[in-house]
């Protein structure tokens, strides 16, 4: 088998927030989506952190947005799944929909 | 956004690029909340959120052990919890440093939290460091107050002093006939409280209007006792209380925890100085503090002082020509704590023998484990790791241990502190304020880090040292080589030097104590109850009436079932206070007060040689026939008669009191001397008057008295009988001061044990501390040589013959250690001699005695590896070799 990562329950969450924020999501973006779709509070330390891991796992990449006064003159990420993130993502979802098959969860 | 809150992000992250994009984020969402709330919520937004958030990514990056970019604080971090998990590792060795260095800053800290409070922390006065004690010698022992005169010039001669202050300490008759009890109270004049710098919590203070002898009926009350006799009531300010058997007026209440010159008094009196016709010269009672004039310095005012002395010897021939007069200042604070210093100072020398006993135990432990971690080390420095970088790592692991073992150490000060001020003889000054404050807890800290660095750094060395060279990593790398077992023996060794001088001290203090008890006080102290009787003086005015009292009462008192004998007194043995006489003896020409001879008095009942004891030499005791109308008489005691008429029986001579007008005494009797001033302390002579006679021939009859009462069962179980005895004669004369004769005697010497106490406990702690080192050292010894042993065993050696190698190499270091040991010793015994008793400082038995304890605890120490030595097997111990 191969060493393929499977992706943590909070990196699944976060993949798919960008993937649903049309693959061009800010860290702002993520965590509104989140809390306002996945009913959780999200922390933005965990984020952050959460965000740059999946970037060095190279399942994530990033281009700016021009810089916006309130920013003072720092430029926006906008994340996008990269293939093999979107490859993980799938990996995961076909693991929660094999390991879900069958079952009656009332 | 606050520039604050940004500065935290970077430093959190650590990464300047990555943190940017944080910020903007952060920034974005600050400028909608601010448009939104405004500003200050914004701000409280973005603090709280800054600080999570900042907490957050540090944690990140440490458990990610990214220090690619480390800051200080992360690579600590890192060192601690690789240094945590270690010391978890080696759980036993942990568990042994912390609880050894932890017994070690326990003791430490709270002897120095004593230090602090009674002998460094600032008296609670207005500027106390200009406080001085004024005192004067005019012939005798030591330095004591001055005359009502010299008080009246010093206020005027001695310019340096902004104000000087009198004052005198006493008992007094608190109540009427409801509940008449006695308090003890201070006589000041009107510049004393003023002078300290306290304000009356209530009321105000006397003023010098008050002080006059015709109107001086006054008193300020201490907090404690207004609200135990009034309640706390506000409006007994202004009243007049019964008091001295008369009414007194409250001028008010002092603050809580006021205590001036003591915490034992309860009341404030003006002094009521006769400043128009003064005592006389040559009665010296007045304590005197003044205030230096700010600027002015301790040395102006002694050579004024010195100036003033001078100028009075020749203004007075009469008073000062024979025994001379001199003055000196001593500021308040040293007369205060002066006497707790040595033995403090001999406490705090003793924990710090205790600590560095437990720092040389734990770096015992820390260059053992350093060497059995050598291949570790090595490992780490073959992939890189530099020296510095590993000393860092051990460093980091022995302030760990400090830190744990101090956590736990300031746990034993709170238990050591606590049974430290139990102990502590009543009459310590301040001993109510000992407590593990500021400057203890800094101490402590300072001790902790200190401690840590001392005992890591020399292990830390030492493993480091040539790791770079090979075969480190494949070689078992467990053998200590032989310089390090050389420093481990050297620091045994300086532990049982230490352990020896502490023992050493301890068994001084010990002889001392035993030499203290061996001293025959002159009277019996066991069965014997001492009680004070304090009639009011307005009820006894004369002689005779008071006479009459006491004959009443002692005879009502020796028919109390019970009583075997019953006398009374006019001062208690061992009491330290004494009424001193100017006198003339026969055989000696005395032309002036200034030449004339002085003694202690005591003014006695027939009874009191049966009830106390008192050991008769030579004539007869004073008896009931001694009446006003007989011979005057008198009773000497051996050092008076020693002292005045060295060559020839006292009996049948004469003296007299110095003032002409009163009668010569015969001398009928001579007694033992009685301890008066401590058992440790020369008696001085004395001299017994019966208070039959002493109206007409020691200048009064006393009013109160001690009573002393030989008791056939247990002393206190009297009281209730006594108490209803003398109610049934004069219900207004209160009982005080009621205690054992033996009591008497263990509060004379309460300070001692109180030292040997402590002493004792220390010096157990640091020989079994010891102990520990020559255990470890000798077991590890045993452990290295297994092979050896196994090998000597195989070729027939004996158990003696494997016990004698073992004993040989220990024996070395036992004796070595025990040799300081004693030369410190002896060099301790110097410092603390002002605590010892009838023992020179090389005492022969304590050092035999320090000699044979180190000895059994090495040997004790060293059983157990021994006789694991003895049952190695030959075959097992050489199997692991190979």
């Amino acid at each position: 088998m191969t060493h393929a990562a499977v992706l943590g329950e909070f990196e699944h969450l976060v993949m798919l927030a960008i993937l649903q924020l049309d693959n061009a999501a800010s860290a702002l973006d993520v965590r509104g989506l989140l809390e306002q779709k996945a009913e959780r509070s999200v922390s933005r330390g965990a984020l952050y952190a959460t965000l740059d891991r999946l970037e060095r796992k190279g399942y994530l990449d990033w281009e700016t947005e021009d810089a916006t006064p309130e920013r003072g003159g720092i430029p926006k990420r906008l994340f996008r799944a990269t293939a093999s993130g979107l490859e993980a993502v799938q990996r995961s979802n076909r693991i929660i929909a094999r390991l879900s098959e069958g079952l009656s969860l009332r | 956004m606050p520039r604050m809150a940004e500065r935290l992000i970077r430093w959190s992250i650590g990464d300047e690029v990555r943190a940017r994009w944080v910020i903007g984020d952060l920034r974005e969402e600050y400028a909608a909340r601010l448009s939104a709330s405004g500003g200050r919520r914004a701000d409280l937004w973005c603090i709280a959120m800054v600080t999570r958030l900042a907490a957050r990514l540090f944690w990140t990056r440490i458990t990610t052990r990214d220090t690619s970019k480390g800051t200080a604080p992360v690579a600590l971090i890192l060192d601690a919890r690789y240094g945590l998990r270690t010391l978890r590792n080696a759980a036993g060795m942990s568990l042994v440093a912390v609880t050894t260095f932890a017994v070690g800053v326990g003791a430490t800290t709270a002897i120095f939290a004593a230090v602090q409070a009674l002998l460094l922390r600032p008296l609670p006065y207005d500027e106390p460091e200009n406080l001085y004690r004024i005192q004067v010698n005019t012939g005798g022992e030591g330095w004591y107050g001055s005359s009502v005169p010299e008080f009246i010039d010093f206020e005027q001669e001695l310019r340096s002093f902004e104000s000087i202050a009198a004052w005198t300490a006493g008992d007094v008759t608190l109540g009427d006939t409801l509940s008449p009890h006695r308090e003890r109270a201070a006589f000041a004049t009107a510049a004393l409280l003023p002078m300290l710098g306290v304000e009356p919590a209530m009321g105000r203070f006397f003023t010098q209007a008050e002080e006059t002898p015709d109107n001086s009926r006054y008193v300020l009350l201490s907090w404690d006792l207004w609200q135990r006799d009034y309640g706390g009531r506000r409006e007994v300010v202004g009243e007049a209380i019964p008091l001295l058997g008369s009414r007194y007026v409250v001028l008010g209440v002092m603050p809580r925890g006021f205590a001036f010159p003591d915490a034992t008094v309860r009341a404030w009196f003006p002094y009521g100085l006769n400043r128009a016709d003064p005592d006389h010269r040559n009665n010296h009672y007045l304590n005197l503090v003044g205030r230096l004039r700010t600027g002015a310095s301790p040395e102006a005012a002694a050579a004024e002082l010195s100036a003033y002395t001078q100028r009075a010897r020749a203004d007075y021939p009469a008073i000062y020509s024979e025994r001379g007069f001199r003055g000196r200042i001593l500021s308040l604070h040293e007369a205060v704590v002066g006497d707790m210093r040595p033995p403090l100072l001999v406490l705090m020398g003793a924990v710090v023998l205790v600590l560095l006993i437990a720092c040389v135990n734990v770096a015992n432990l820390l260059l053992s484990r350093g060497e059995s971690r050598r291949r570790e080390l090595a490992v780490r420095a073959a992939l890189g790791a530099s020296r510095g970088r590993l000393i860092r790592q051990l460093m980091t692991e022995s302030l760990l241990l400090a830190a744990a073992g101090g956590a736990l150490g300031l746990a034993v000060a709170t238990v050591v502190l606590r049974v430290l001020v139990r102990l502590a003889p009543p009459d310590v000054p301040r001993i109510e304020s000992v407590s593990l404050g500021l400057w203890p807890l800094l101490f402590s800290v300072a001790l902790i880090g200190g401690a840590g660095i001392l005992f890591g750094t020399v292990p830390a060395l030492r493993a480091t040292r040539g790791l770079g060279s090979e075969g480190f990593i494949r070689g078992r790398g467990v053998l200590a080589g032989r310089s390090v077992r050389r420093i481990r023996r050297s620091l045994v060794v300086s532990q049982i030097a230490l352990a020896g001088i502490l023992s050493v001290a301890t068994g001084l203090m010990i002889r001392t104590l035993a030499n203290l008890h061996a001293v025959d006080p002159g009277f019996d102290t066991g069965g014997v109850l001492s009680l004070a009787v304090s009639p009011q003086f307005n009820r006894y005015q004369e002689p005779d009436q008071r006479v009459a009292f006491w004959t009443e009462a002692l005879d009502r008192l020796g028919g109390l079932p019970g009583v075997e004998a019953v006398g009374a007194t006019s001062v208690m043995p061992l009491s330290n206070l004494y009424n001193n006489l100017s006198i003339r003896v026969e055989g000696r020409i005395t032309t002036s007060i200034g030449d004339a001879p002085d003694a202690r008095v005591q003014y006695v009942t027939p009874g009191l040689a049966d009830a106390l004891g008192l050991h008769l030499l030579e004539g007869r005791f004073l008896d009931r026939t001694d009446g006003p109308a007989s011979r005057p008489v008198v009773v000497v005691s051996e050092s008076f008669a020693r002292t005045f008429w060295p060559a020839e029986s006292a009996i049948g001579k004469t003296m007299k009191v110095f003032s002409d007008s009163y009668p010569w005494m015969t001398v009928v009797g001579v007694v033992a001397d009685l301890k008066h001033d401590g058992l440790d302390q020369p008696p001085a002579p004395m001299w017994y008057v019966p208070t039959t006679q002493s109206a007409t021939t020691a200048y009064g009859t006393p009013l109160q008295m001690f009573v002393i009462l030989r008791t056939s069962g247990p002393p206190l179980a009297l009281v209730p009988a006594v108490r209803e005895a003398l109610s049934r004669i004069d219900p207004t004369a209160p009982l005080s001061r009621i205690r054992p004769v033996q009591d008497l005697v263990e509060t004379s010497i309460a300070g001692r044990v109180f030292t040997a106490t402590l002493l004792r406990a220390f010096g157990l702690v640091a020989l079994f501390l010891a102990c520990i080192g020559v255990y470890g050292v000798t077991a590890l010894a045993v452990t290295e040589r297994r092979g050896e042993i196994g090998l000597r065993k195989a070729l027939g050696a004996g158990s003696a013959r494997i016990l004698r190698l073992i004993a040989k190499e220990q024996l070395a270091v036992v004796g070595i250690g025990t040799a300081f040991g004693l030369g410190g010793g002896i060099v301790a015994a110097r410092l603390m001699r002002s605590l010892l008793f009838g023992t020179g400082s090389a005492d022969p038995l304590t050092m035999a005695g320090t000699l044979l304890l180190l000895i059994a605890a090495a040997a004790a120490a060293t059983a157990i590896p021994s006789w694991r030595a003895i049952r190695t097997r030959a075959l097992v111990s050489l199997r692991d070799e190979v």
